[in-house]
């Protein structure tokens, strides 16, 4: 209903505007990139090496790495069945090594929960929570979500422990719409029948796309014989092939379209799926938006073309107003500073009392923890006699 | 055989047709049940159920249900209205008479409402204007001729009037008010706009306006960051070598930045961090071209000069928005690195910060004769003041601070006050009405009792602001900015409370797997115990 009265207030509005020649639709001001691996365990090393592929492809076209989330439950790199300790590679030639020196895990390990996540999207933290770990997107930023594991109908399973269902993430998105926390957000899930996981979405502005349809497996492409596990998944596999041979830089024009049409069953093996029903504007516009405007990282930049002496020169005389205000207010700090100095001086024999008053205080602070103790002693004897009592008491029944 | 008779003897006790070989057995009846042993049963069955009914239903019951504090949705969804607040000016005179100043003013209020009574001034007359920091201090003096004109120190007004004119007065002063105010206006209409309040009113008030006043307006609202009650400024020195490894900052603040933040002091908390990196490097990406006079950065290498994988630039401080400003000094080789169009050599990234290259003047070594040159290692304040400058205009811009000329900057940043006290009056109110629709709509979230204590907290402060804005002759400003900004740092706390996510929904196939060592092993016993109890007691009453 909200909604409904919103675009049929402003949508006059937009026509005056656009009268006057002037842009209306939010503007797309950030980019960031939540990368999810839910599975451990060597066995399911191409995952890690999915999402890794898709994080260095990320930041190839410019994200930084404080817009990115990188959550990787466990550690492909350092596990001792690595023959190829520190490196995690996505394809069996080796060429590339995703992990390198330069990455930034934002979640390792055990920290890959369900409730972190949940907590991650809708930004809801207990005090102290580092920036590095917060998603902390306003109403313009486009996110991109990209999630691999193993999954099923309408569920994906994290570390083997617990499941997040399709109905707890449609919750966020929407609570993330609600409290405007992102302007567009891609989708991207390659799990087995991972299109049902987007199926309950409803906050507008997600294209969601999926590697399986329901009852479908998604399949590893293929395996190293020298690491001895499949490297990656197939549908993530010719995602990346895309990106790298089509989108080579900030300034390409490929769009979802194009990324989206690339797809093939035949070779997928499955049958990947596309939700844009909730994109506003639906396929069309959805499918011209250019794959940068969410891999890649925007940032509008200004140039200051003139002096910005002469710029400052019609506020001279403001400013310099203002500058002597603040050396009045400064000055008046600093007398009141040395003003103070002397008073603390002088109270110095005083201060002696006032730590006496102290130890009164904290005294009797001691006392009431006490007598709570034994008013908690009285109740839980108490209890013991009652449930004593009862014991013997029912046992008198039974007999 | 004593045995064999015995056992003979029992079987022919127990089985009347019982003969050997080749017996038959007929099935014995169960012997029948004591007094004693049925009640016992029937006790053992009732006390089972009145057991479960009375102690096992409400303790399920409140372990499992979730505390939902009854949040006043109604008043919450109803703070999103439209608020217009009105320019408060004062007006004096040291030779006309109070009373005359008094009935200028009003018609001067009169006049200066504009189309759809949204333009509003608050117009007093006062003896002394100074006791109302807040107004626009108009004097009023004779003269020869009508002018207005705003001194550029004070920020007050010197008007004109010649005597012979005195009708057409108060609508021209009317009309040169509302000129100056017109961009904060028109930030005003954009604002309300922008955030649903769209009403008729405010449609036509913004056809009236010219097209490039509005492009301005949305210029500098995209560009600035959004209206917050605390910012952090972070000044970061990075070079690209060794050296210059130090510079005058505590100067250059005091002189260039202090006195702003010294003037916003009474609108939002701001706080000041600076920082050195040396052998800092852009991004490998950037490729500054060989010119004649140096180097030169085209501009699509500005999008990507922040080598964020580097640069120390992400703290978490506090929670305000942190506006980073950037001098960088190229390496010796580099220099000097300028921009294609700019003579100031800097740029501004909207909300965001500000980026200046800081081109050094080389110190000639003395001893070589090969004219070698090392770069400073400590920058003075001298050599600082470009930056800065650059930093002091990109500062105004990225808080909002309108750059039109038609005010001097002490008006301005009056104008800033008032108009981000709405913003977050605005912000405020779509917190709140967010989080009563997430309550509606999201049944399954726990609201604890403290997020009701701050939105109640966040709704009072509200209506103080209301209630304050249609008084800010008496009061000032900074009361009402005051409530506004605790209003928003509670309604945020509610909003991002922690205890808030939602349990991890149960699909009814996994409930059944929860509950089904309950329904399957205790609970079929329990019910046919009950079942059966019950049946003796209807065949006992139909017996008795």
């Amino acid at each position: 209903m909200y909604f409904l009265n919103l675009i049929s207030g402003i949508l006059p509005f937009l026509l005056t505007l656009a009268f006057y020649n002037v842009q209306t639709h939010a503007a797309h001001t950030s980019n960031w990139a939540v990368l999810v691996s839910t599975s451990r365990f060597w066995f399911n090393y191409r995952h890690l090496s999915n999402t890794l592929s898709l994080y260095r492809t990320v930041k190839r076209l410019g994200i930084p790495d404080s817009q990115i989330l990188l959550l990787l439950p466990d550690d492909m790199a350092c596990n001792p069945r690595n023959a190829f300790p520190g490196t995690v590679y996505s394809n069996a030639d080796r060429h590339m090594d995703l992990y390198g020196t330069n990455i930034e895990v934002d979640y390792r390990g055990y920290e890959v929960t369900v409730e972190n996540f949940i907590r991650l999207l809708t930004d809801r933290w207990e005090e102290g929570v580092p920036a590095s770990k917060r998603l902390l997107t306003d109403e313009g930023s486009n996110i991109l979500i990209y999630m691999t594991g193993h999954g099923g109908n309408e569920f994906l399973k994290f570390q083997d422990s617990e499941e997040i269902s399709s109905w707890d993430l449609a919750d966020a998105f929407s609570q993330m719409r609600e409290k405007g926390r992102y302007n567009e957000m891609l989708f991207m899930i390659d799990t087995c029948q991972a299109n049902t996981l987007f199926r309950q979405f409803y906050a507008d502005g997600v294209i969601a796309t999926g590697s399986s349809e329901e009852d479908e497996s998604s399949y590893s492409h293929h395996a190293d014989n020298d690491v001895g596990v499949a490297v990656i998944d197939r549908w993530t596999y010719y995602v990346l092939e895309f990106l790298e041979k089509e989108v080579t830089g900030l300034n390409s024009d490929k769009t979802l379209g194009d990324l989206f049409d690339s797809y093939d069953v035949e070779k997928i093996h499955s049958r990947p799926g596309v939700r844009w029903d909730l994109f506003p504007g639906g396929e069309e516009a959805g499918r011209s938006r250019r794959v940068v405007d969410f891999f890649g990282n925007v940032q509008g930049v200004e140039v200051q073309s003139g002096n910005a002496r002469e710029e400052l020169q019609k506020d001279l005389e403001g400013l310099m107003r203002l500058v002597e205000e603040y050396q009045e207010f400064a000055a008046a700090q600093e007398k009141n500073q040395t003003l103070m100095d002397e008073v603390m001086v002088q109270r110095g024999a005083g201060e002696k009392a006032q730590v006496q008053v102290q130890d009164g205080k904290m005294t009797s602070s001691v006392r009431l923890k006490k007598d709570a103790f034994s008013s908690r002693q009285v109740a839980g004897a108490v209890v013991l006699a009652g449930l004593a009592s009862l014991w013997y008491f029912g046992s008198k029944i039974m007999v | 055989m004593v045995p064999d008779d015995h056992l003979q003897a029992q079987s022919r006790d127990l089985a009347s047709n019982c003969t050997y070989p080749g017996h038959t057995f007929t099935p014995m009846a169960t012997p029948p049940e004591s007094p004693r042993e049925a009640s016992m049963k029937s006790r053992v069955i009732w006390s089972f159920w009145i057991v479960l009914i009375l102690l096992g239903l409400p303790t399920w019951w409140t372990t499992t249900s979730i505390y939902r504090a009854s949040l006043p949705t109604d008043s919450m969804l109803k703070s999103h209205k439209e608020l217009w607040y009105s320019i408060p000016v004062c007006l004096f005179s040291p030779s006309v008479p109070l009373s005359e100043l008094a009935r200028l003013g009003n018609l001067v209020q009169m006049y200066g409402k504009g189309p759809q009574d949204l333009f509003k001034f608050d117009v007093h007359a006062e003896k002394d204007c100074t006791k109302f920091p807040s107004a626009l201090a108009v004097s009023m003096e004779a003269g020869d001729g009508y002018s207005f004109a705003f001194s550029p120190e004070s920020g007050s007004v010197k008007a004109r009037y010649s005597s012979s004119d005195l009708e057409g007065l108060p609508s021209r002063i009317a009309e040169s008010l509302q000129s100056a105010y017109l961009e904060e206006h028109a930030s005003i209409a954009y604002l309300m706009a922008m955030n649903g309040r769209n009403s008729d009113a405010i449609q036509d008030f913004v056809k009236t306006l010219p097209g490039d006043l509005m492009m301005e307006v949305q210029k500098s609202a995209n560009r600035a960051f959004k209206s917050s009650s605390e910012y952090h400024l972070t000044f970061s020195l990075f070079t690209a070598g060794p050296a210059p490894s130090s510079w005058d900052i505590q100067a250059a603040l005091n002189k260039h930045i202090q006195p702003i933040l010294h003037a916003l002091s009474s609108t939002t908390n701001i706080s000041v961090a600076s920082q050195i990196q040396l052998y800092s490097s852009f991004s490998p990406s950037v490729q500054p071209q060989q010119t004649e006079n140096g180097w030169q950065l085209r501009k699509e290498d500005l999008t990507s000069f922040v080598n964020t994988a580097e640069w120390p630039l992400s703290p978490s401080i506090g929670t305000g928005p942190t506006i980073n400003f950037i001098a960088y000094i190229p390496a010796q080789n580099y220099i000097p690195i300028i921009l294609e169009d700019s003579q100031s050599n800097s740029w501004l990234v909207p909300q965001w910060g500000g980026i200046t290259i800081l081109n050094p003047r080389l110190i000639e070594r003395e001893e070589s004769e090969l004219g070698l040159s090392d770069l400073p290692s400590y920058l003075d304040l001298e050599q600082l003041q470009p930056a800065f400058e650059n930093f002091q205009t990109q500062l105004l811009q990225l808080l909002g601070i309108s750059q039109s000329s038609k005010l001097p900057l002490h008006e301005r940043l009056k104008s800033f006050q008032r108009l981000s006290g709405l913003s977050l009056y605005i912000r405020t109110s779509s917190n709140l009405g967010s989080l009563a629709r997430l309550a509606q709509h999201l049944s399954s979230i726990p609201i604890p009792r403290h997020v009701l204590h701050s939105v109640e907290h966040a709704l009072d402060r509200l209506e103080d602001f209301k209630l304050c804005l249609g008084k800010t002759t008496v009061s000032s400003w900074p009361t009402c900015l005051g409530s506004v900004r605790e209003a928003f740092v509670d309604s945020e706390k509610a909003f991002f409370d922690k205890s808030m996510v939602g349990q991890v929904y149960f699909p009814d196939e996994h409930k059944v797997a929860v509950y089904l060592p309950l329904l399957g092993p205790i609970g079929v016993p329990l019910l046919v115990g009950l079942i059966r109890e019950l049946k003796t007691i209807t065949t006992r009453k139909k017996g008795a």
